[in-house]
């Protein structure tokens, strides 16, 4: 099947992951998108589920529960072990980074404000916070960082704690001024991320926590703990230190999330998958009940890139899978696909801006195999897929669960499409 | 500033991924980086008033690889390509970047003097000397010019009407790099197309104005490129199609001409937009409807292959590693990397040397100790060849080994 066009839309965790699936197993992908995925702006966390609402510890019986209560959910098509499926695809692309985790149980990470946030599994240098009964942790602070209010931290992380029904929970904090750059007041996540890759910076920012390591179980920094030498870096510390050391996500650009989409990337093209980056896709040709062609739009003109098959994972509304136009429609980016969730013309804004939204979870619906369904439940296409946050039907800020559907869906999606390809083939 | 430009910039969500990528922010405080100096900046630029709320612009490379990244589909390099010429307008352009912006001016001279010319680039106190008067940085990388143009070799060629006549008919757009220093590259592509069975049309053909837009010469810019587009123009009409090697060119009559110059109306330009391709997309298409030739000697090397900034802002993807995979025994290495750094004409500039060296450095390391290194945009060939002392070439070159018509 090595001559066989396969193509995917979108570069966040869903189309990534379901290209290096795709790569896995002898495809390859070729990955066309307007720009990079949510990536390098969430956590780096991986959410299967959180709150349902209430918070959710055991993963499995907290999702029997929620999907009670929420039939129409895309984890009722995707189901847990293509969640767990599509974790493996990820730990084998990101192998430098580990993922910690076992999808049986929610750990709960401490967050910048402080809070306890549940997370199925999570790169090991943010894992290492993972809380626990009479947890003693040290947030530092830097002030080059605006994002690391550690003083805060500390301040919250028992009470958070507490509510989340851990015992002894405890928390101090101190300011660092170490900075690759003294002048500017407030320096990018990603640019000290880079700057402590140098040993000598990192030297400086050890002897300055030093003194204050005494009582504690372990040194929480903010997520700038290296880029390239991530790992050297991370063991640099600990040993500096001599305690343990974990990193505390905080608001984008995300250093975590970064070196996960950094990584997808450099293994889909070593799996001689390819991305095209700037093009949009704007249709899809059918003939019958197939698809043949993405029309891509590259700024110039219009082109018509053949496919045997197409993966669609364009994400929601934040990366324009979905759009809103002006006399509150809505629609599916690249084919128009039917969107279930609209709450029509009825919709309304919340008193706040940050209460639910109902058209959050608009999205397309799809079967099993994850194929984009009609209204009356017939497949859209034969050789078309959906994955990650294009499927509606769910809310990942509130219930976090992104990365969970993300990564089933494209399992699945990778799975379905390799398994009609080849029968396709026989066919013919 | 032109309305698909100024359109695009409150899509911004400030979502910082440009941010996290531009080359130049990595390695330099003197960048703030796209989001600031782009969408950010330009809510405080008021034609009205004199000059930019952010001198820092002048460092942004003009890469494009954060409208590339950038989700919400923000134009954040044009933004700036467009307000660093609007800037350098205002202050006064220095007589350094309109020397090097003569690209047509440049290249005769150095053609009519090349001897003397390949030995002053060559010679350290002159470069010296450069550095200090005019500000291209002693160790910037230089061509070595041609003995005669590559349309001297056209005018010949016409003359003893040695070459391929068909129905299949495209029109060769060289640009002045390839007029002036690379001439054989020009003559291989002539000779890839024809052994498909294509007629081959080389009119001629004015500078595209990039250098003088990304030099703040605006005007002068946009007369250059019109003149090109009407050269060109009549050949679109007719329905044919203009292949080119030179990424950064062929991406100004694409696209970057009307968005930058706004130039949007221009008819001729307008009427050569969908007829352009760079040359390996154009054999891809070639390809892909089963009239490219297949049959190839092996080439057998390992090639670092760097597909450069300028070809990627095509959004075509890399075409090039097609073409290669047909290439019997040749093995690509890709070095995964942004950009080379020089970004056309802004690694010359003496204070700028050292950021676009540190921008290439990741692609260096993966380029030294290589027999051949491959790259589709001249200034970046000869960026990687400076840097490292490895002969950089065009994919066209190893089309030509693999066609077997040395
Ligand atoms: C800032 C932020 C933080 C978040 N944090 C969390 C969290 O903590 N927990 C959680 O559970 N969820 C979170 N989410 C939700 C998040 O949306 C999903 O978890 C996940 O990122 C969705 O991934 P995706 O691959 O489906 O889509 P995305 O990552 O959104 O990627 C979509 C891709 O499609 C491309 N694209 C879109 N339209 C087109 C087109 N027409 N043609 C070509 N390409 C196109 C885009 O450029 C992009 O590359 C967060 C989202 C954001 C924006
Ligand atoms: S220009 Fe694009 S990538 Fe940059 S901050 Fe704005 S939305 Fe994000
Ligand atoms: S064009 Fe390149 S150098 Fe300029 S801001 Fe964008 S990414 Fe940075």
């Amino acid at each position: 099947m090595s001559g066989t066009r396969v193509v995917v839309i979108g570069a966040g965790l869903a189309g990534l992951t379901a290209a290096v699936r795709l790569g896995g197993q002898g495809l390859r992908p070729t990955v066309v998108t307007r720009g990079l995925g949510g990536l390098p702006l969430s956590p780096g966390t991986i959410d299967v589920l959180g709150y349902a609402p209430e918070a959710v510890d055991l993963i499995e019986t907290g999702m029997a529960a929620f999907l009670e209560r929420n039939p129409a959910h895309p984890y009722a098509q995707i189901g847990l072990d293509a969640t767990a499926a599509g974790i493996e695809s990820l730990r084998e692309a990101v192998a430098p980074i580990e993922i910690i985790g076992d999808g049986a149980r929610n750990m709960l990470l401490p967050s910048m404000l402080g809070g306890a946030r549940p997370t199925a599994y999570a790169p090991a240098s943010l894992a290492a916070g993972a809380l626990r009964d009479g947890l003693r942790v040290l947030f530092v602070g830097m002030q080059a960082l605006r994002d690391s209010p550690a003083a805060l931290a500390a301040a919250t992380l028992p009470v958070a704690a507490a509510a989340a029904g851990l015992r002894d929970v405890t928390a101090r904090s101190i300011d660092v001024t170490t900075s690759p750059r003294p002048d500017e007041p407030d320096v990018n996540p990603v640019t000290m991320a880079r700057a402590l890759d140098d040993p000598a910076l990192l030297t400086r920012l050890a002897a300055e926590v030093r003194p204050h390591v005494l009582d504690v179980d372990v040194v929480a920094f903010p997520a700038v703990l290296g880029m390239q030498r991530h790992a050297e870096v991370l063991a640099d510390l600990r040993s500096n230190l001599g305690a343990p050391v974990c990193e505390v996500a905080s608001v984008p650009p995300s250093v975590p999330g970064i070196r996960l989409d950094a990584l997808l990337r450099d293994r889909l093209v070593a799996l001689g998958g390819r991305v095209t980056l700037g093009a949009a896709a704007v249709g899809l040709e059918r003939r019958g009940t197939r698809v043949t062609a993405v029309d891509l739009d590259r700024g110039d003109r219009v082109v018509s890139m053949p496919a045997d098959a197409v993966v669609i994972a364009t994400g929601g509304f934040a990366s324009g899978g979905i759009v809103l136009d002006s006399h509150g429609g809505l629609t599916e980016a690249v084919a128009d696909l039917p969107l279930a969730g609209d709450p029509g013309p009825e919709r309304r804004f919340g008193e706040r801006a940050s209460d639910d939204h109902p058209g959050l979870a608009v999205g397309v619906t799809v079967d099993a195999g994850m194929h984009p369904l009609n209204p009356d439940g017939s497949v859209w296409a034969d050789n078309v897929y959906a994955a990650g946050d294009i499927i509606g039907g769910a809310v990942p800020w509130r219930q976090l669960c992104g990365e969970g559907i993300c990564l089933g869906s494209a399992a699945v999606a990778a799975d379905t499409l390799v398994r009609e390809l080849a029968a396709t083939v026989r066919e013919v | 500033m032109s309305q698909s430009i100024r359109d695009s910039l409150d899509h911004c969500v400030k979502c910082t991924i440009c941010e996290t990528q531009c080359p130049v922010a990595a390695v330099t405080p003197l960048f703030p980086g796209p989001k600031y100096v782009g969408p950010q900046a330009e809510r405080y630029r008021d034609a009205s008033r004199e000059g930019s709320p952010d001198d820092s612009l002048d460092y942004c490379s003009g890469c494009g690889t954060c409208t590339l990244v950038c989700p919400q589909g923000v134009k954040v390099a044009e933004i700036n390509a467009q307000a660093r010429a609007v800037m350098k307008a205002q202050k006064g352009v220095p007589f350094r970047d309109k020397l090097i912006s003569r690209t047509v001016v440049g290249g005769r001279l150095s053609v009519a003097t090349s001897p003397l010319y390949n030995w002053g680039i060559g010679v350290g106190a002159l470069r010296w000397a450069a550095e200090r008067t005019v500000g291209i940085h002693r160790r910037a990388p230089m061509p070595h010019a041609a003995r005669t143009t590559f349309r001297t070799w056209v005018w010949r060629r016409n003359l003893t009407r040695r070459r391929v006549r068909s129905t299949h008919r495209v029109v060769y757009f060289h640009g002045c790099a390839a007029n002036y220093y690379e001439t054989e590259l020009a003559r291989r592509t002539v000779a890839v197309l024809e052994h498909q069975g294509i007629e081959v049309i080389i009119p001629r053909q004015e500078c595209c104005g990039l250098p003088m837009q990304s030099n703040g010469l605006l005007d002068e810019a946009r007369a250059s490129v019109r003149r090109l587009a009407a050269q060109l123009a009549p050949y679109a009409r007719e329905g044919l199609d203009i292949v080119s090697t030179s990424t950064s060119c062929s991406l100004m009559l694409k696209r970057e001409a009307r968005e930058i110059l706004e130039l949007e109306d221009d008819p001729d330009l307008r009427a050569l937009a969908p007829r352009m391709f760079d040359i390996c997309e154009y054999l891809v298409g070639l390809y892909e409807q089963g009239k490219l030739q297949t049959q190839m000697q092996p080439v057998p090397l390992t090639v670092p292959y760097h597909p450069p900034c300028q070809l990627r802002a095509h959004n075509i993807g890399t075409p090039a590693h097609r073409l290669f995979e047909l290439i019997p025994e040749l093995r690509v290495i890709d070095p995964n990397v942004t950009c080379c750094g020089v970004a056309g004409t802004y690694g010359l500039k003496a204070e700028k040397y050292d950021i676009a060296m540190a921008v290439g450095a990741p692609l260096f390391a993966q380029v030294d100790g290589s027999e051949l290194a491959c790259c589709d945009s001249e200034t970046c060939r000869w960026q990687i060849n400076s840097a490292t002392g490895v002969e950089t070439v065009h994919p066209i070159e190893l089309l030509y080994r693999a066609y077997g018509l040395e």
